[in-house]
């Protein structure tokens, strides 16, 4: 796996420095006396307790920030370009030689400036130096361990090296990269990648767990700022308390991000580590400034065992469920788990300070990684996506054809029955009016008095096949036009026996449109009771009243006749037909006498009016 | 009227139209035809008749061809179709080729002989289904140089008839006699059949007939 090989290169490079040989041209200087003092200039006393560099400093109980003045002697070494290299001088420092300032990190009161990480290459004019006994005073600001959250960030001296600038330059450039910019790199690294993958989960709630390392990820590239932001507008103290603070919201991603990544997540562990976010901060800003250490301490203890357990949660559940991200995430997790016992055991003073922080340059590398695995992840789950999508497609795709095809087979189906119906409706008119009006032409021809009765019969019989040819093979005719027929045929025929039509009707729309079924029907019956009324009614004035809305058809006839009696058997043949034809239509066809003379027939057909389009659209009673 | 050719294959009808041309213009001259090739064939070889009733279905053809033809050698013979069929879809072809008028067979002889003299003296029959199918033929945006347009007048006789009123009652509406609302019809039908006549021609000259 590539991430194995990002490891080993790792470790190679934490070995480089701690390589750097002396050449013969560079002195190192371990002795040193310590005044405690506030001058801004080397004092003149000397105490002759002389101590060995390294120097780490523990509570003095003095004023803050503390101040102390190294005092080092050494003879010319007769360098051409003479430098001064300390490797760690924390908070900060200022260099005098021979009683002149050569060189300063920076703010000596406070905001101090922040150099603990930094190394100093301290040049200056070989003419400053005398043949022996030269005096080097280090000026040093900081805090004793006890006042700050960190051993690394703890006042002290590292020893001191002088020589040749060159030589001095091949120590303190990898010291600078190593320390400096390579956590500044790193620093912005994982704030983008944080940003990213918090931005991931974030847009996919189902991907919490995403959001929570991301977010983890931010929280530790701005703790990270300690290494390498020199200057900060607050105390030393101020920014200690601030930046150990954010191990609780750092925990509370981390804790998080293990729960939810296999689904542990629990309300109570949110609100526990949510509280801590608060706490935490309240308990560093009471704890008594000498304790910060050891308060912080017991916060990193505390936080560890949240991650422990948050860790044991996620093996147990990743190694029942998830056994790929069990071995890699936990193999992380472990060395995660290893350099955070280190770094407590370190701050705790059971192991010595090492010149690299561990954990702030394997902790991003191992976040790379699972980083890496998680954008993998939704990259993975985007393409499973996106497959499942595509086989979903093809899916809607088939069964949008297959949906279509049975569409056209149930419309072909429908239309195959409208026609066999309509084929039978035919039929039955052929056989019933037809077959019926044959029948009675052939029996009256032979035997009736009247022979013009037959030859009325015989052109009514024309008169109903013409009508049944249109329903055949005509379109749905629209409203209007068919009132039209009516009123025309109507008229024509009532005015021609001398009887005055009234005829009153509504005026429809051009768009409703009546099926060629009921207008077929419709037409003759009307014709029927027209007929009606010109043979036996003996009516001068005849009243025709159409009413059309979409739902109905209403149509009232009246006339000023003799009326007659509707239990007359005579009249059966003609109205039975028509009562017969308005039930074909699901209709009710009413007769009855008139109040003032005369007699009154009233026909209601039910309608579901289309507009034109529609009808013919829709494969109707005739496609 | 002194000539008169009927076209019709049924025996029956032949003697039922014969008592009515009778009746109309006694001592007329009837000619019956009762296939369409002979009357094509007289058509092109003897005097025109005066009058011509023509069925529509014969077993030879269609009635409408001795119309066209009769009104492209005999403009002046009056051409009436005699039918079972009355609506629209029947009648149009036969309006268009120049027919003046439409009876039905299986009416009764007088009501024949009433149709015949009001074709005669120029009243030709129009019903609302034809009114409705000529209102659509002359509709401006059908026009072209051919079609002579219908005056406003004539598309009011054309409306009011569409909607169902008799010939009568379109007088009334419209202030004027029925004689003059029997002009604008046979107006209407003369418009008609020039416009056919000249898409026929267009059409024979586009395939390159003439």
């Amino acid at each position: 796996m590539a991430y194995w090989r990002l490891y080993s290169l790792l470790f190679f490079f934490l070995l480089v420095p701690a390589q750097a040989q002396s050449g013969p041209a560079v002195r190192m200087l371990d002795q040193a006396t310590v005044t405690i003092s506030a001058s801004v200039t080397p004092p003149g006393s000397v105490p002759d307790a002389p101590i060995a560099l390294p120097d780490d400093w523990h509570d003095t109980s003095s004023t803050l920030p503390d101040q102390r003045w190294y005092h080092l002697t050494f003879d010319d070494g007769g360098w051409s370009l003479p430098a001064i290299y300390v490797e760690r001088a924390c908070t900060n420092l200022e260099v005098w030689i021979n009683g002149q300032l050569v060189g300063s990190g920076g703010s000596m009161v406070e905001p101090l400036t922040r150099n603990c990480y930094f190394p100093q290459l301290v040049r200056f004019q070989r003419n400053l130096l005398q043949a022996t006994h030269n005096r080097l005073d280090i000026r040093v600001v900081g805090y004793p361990q006890e006042r700050v959250a960190s051993r690394q960030r703890a006042g002290g001296l590292s020893q001191v090296l002088i020589g040749e600038q060159a030589e001095l330059a091949l120590r303190y450039d990898p010291r600078l990269f190593w320390s400096i910019t390579l956590a500044q790199v790193i620093g912005i690294c994982m704030l983008l990648v944080g940003l990213v993958i918090a931005a991931l989960g974030w847009v996919r709630r189902q991907d919490r767990h995403n959001l929570y390392f991301g977010l983890g990820l931010v929280l530790w590239s701005i703790m990270g700022m300690r290494l390498h932001v020199q200057h900060l507008p607050m105390t030393v103290v101020a920014s200690e308390i601030l930046f150990t603070a954010l191990y609780a919201p750092f925990a509370y991603a981390v804790v998080q991000f293990l729960l939810h990544y296999v689904g542990q997540q629990r309300r109570w562990v949110q609100r526990v580590l949510m509280l801590q976010c608060v706490a935490v901060p309240l308990l560093l800003l009471l704890t008594p400034a000498h304790t910060l250490a050891a308060t912080a301490t017991a916060l990193y203890v505390v936080l560890g065992c949240e991650f422990v357990l948050s860790f044991t949660i996620f093996a147990r559940q990743s190694w029942r469920f998830m056994r790929g991200d069990f071995w890699f995430m936990g193999a992380n997790l472990i060395l995660l788990l290893a350099l955070t016992a280190a770094e407590i055991a370190i701050q705790s003073g059971w192991l010595a300070l090492p010149k690299i922080h561990l954990i702030h340059f394997a902790m991003p590398v191992i976040s790379f990684g699972m980083g890496l695995r998680l954008v993998r992840q939704f990259a993975t789950a985007l393409s499973e996506a996106e497959r499942l999508n595509r086989e979903l497609e093809q899916r809607v795709a088939d069964k949008t054809a297959e949906i279509e095809h049975s569409y056209a087979e149930l419309s072909d189906l429908r239309a195959e029955q409208a026609a066999a119906t309509e084929r039978q409706r035919i039929a039955s008119d052929l056989h019933d009016d037809l077959g019926a009006q044959l029948v009675t032409i052939a029996q009256a021809s032979l035997y009736a008095t009247d022979i013009t009765r037959v030859a009325e019969l015989a052109r009514q019989a024309l008169t109903d096949m013409r009508l049944s040819v249109r329903g055949l093979t005509g379109e749905p005719t629209p409203l209007p036009h068919v009132l039209a027929d009516w009123r025309s045929e109507t008229v024509e025929r009532l005015t021609l026996a001398g009887v005055t039509v009234l005829w009153n009707t509504d005026d429809p729309p051009m768009h409703w449109v009546l099926p060629a079924r009921i207008q077929v029907q419709v037409t003759r019956i009307l014709r029927e009771v027209v007929s009606n009324v010109i043979r036996h009614s003996g009516a001068r004035r005849c009243w025709v009243d159409i009413h059309v809305s979409n739902d109905q058809l209403r149509i009232g006839v009246e006339d000023d006749g003799h009326g007659f009696d509707t239990s007359q058997a005579s009249q059966g043949q003609g109205l039975g037909n028509m009562q017969r034809r308005a039930r074909v239509l699901g209709g009710t066809l009413e007769i009855g006498p008139r109040q003032v003379g005369g007699t009154s027939i009233r026909l209601d057909v039910a309608l579901a009016l289309k507009s034109e389009d529609q009808a013919t659209g829709s494969g109707g009673a005739f496609p | 009227m002194k000539s008169v050719w009927v076209l019709e294959d049924l025996p029956e009808s032949h003697v039922w139209l014969g008592k009515a041309l009778e009746a109309v213009f006694p001592g007329i001259a009837v000619q019956r035809y009762s296939r369409l090739a002979d009357a094509l064939e007289a058509a092109r070889t003897q005097p025109p008749p005066d009058l011509a009733l023509v069925d529509l279905s014969l077993p030879d053809g269609s009635g409408v061809t001795l119309i066209k033809l009769l009104n492209d050698l005999a403009p002046r013979t009056v051409c009436v179709v005699a039918s079972i069929y009355d609506d629209d879809l029947h009648l149009m072809p036969a309006l268009r080729a120049g027919a003046q008028g439409f009876l039905l067979k299986d009416q009764s002889w007088e009501q024949i002989a009433e149709l015949l003299r009001g074709i005669a003296e120029g009243r030709p029959p129009l019903s609302p289904a034809i009114a409705r199918r000529l209102l659509a033929h002359f509709r401006p945006q059908m026009h072209n140089f051919m079609t002579e347009p219908l005056t406003q007048r004539e598309t009011e006789v054309l409306g009011i008839i569409a909607k169902g009123m008799t010939l009568a009652e379109a007088a009334r509406l419209l202030g004027i006699s029925s004689h003059t609302v029997s002009g604008y019809t046979k107006e209407i039908y003369r418009k008609l059949n020039v416009s056919s006549r000249a898409e026929a021609a267009l059409t024979a000259r586009n395939i390159g007939l003439v």
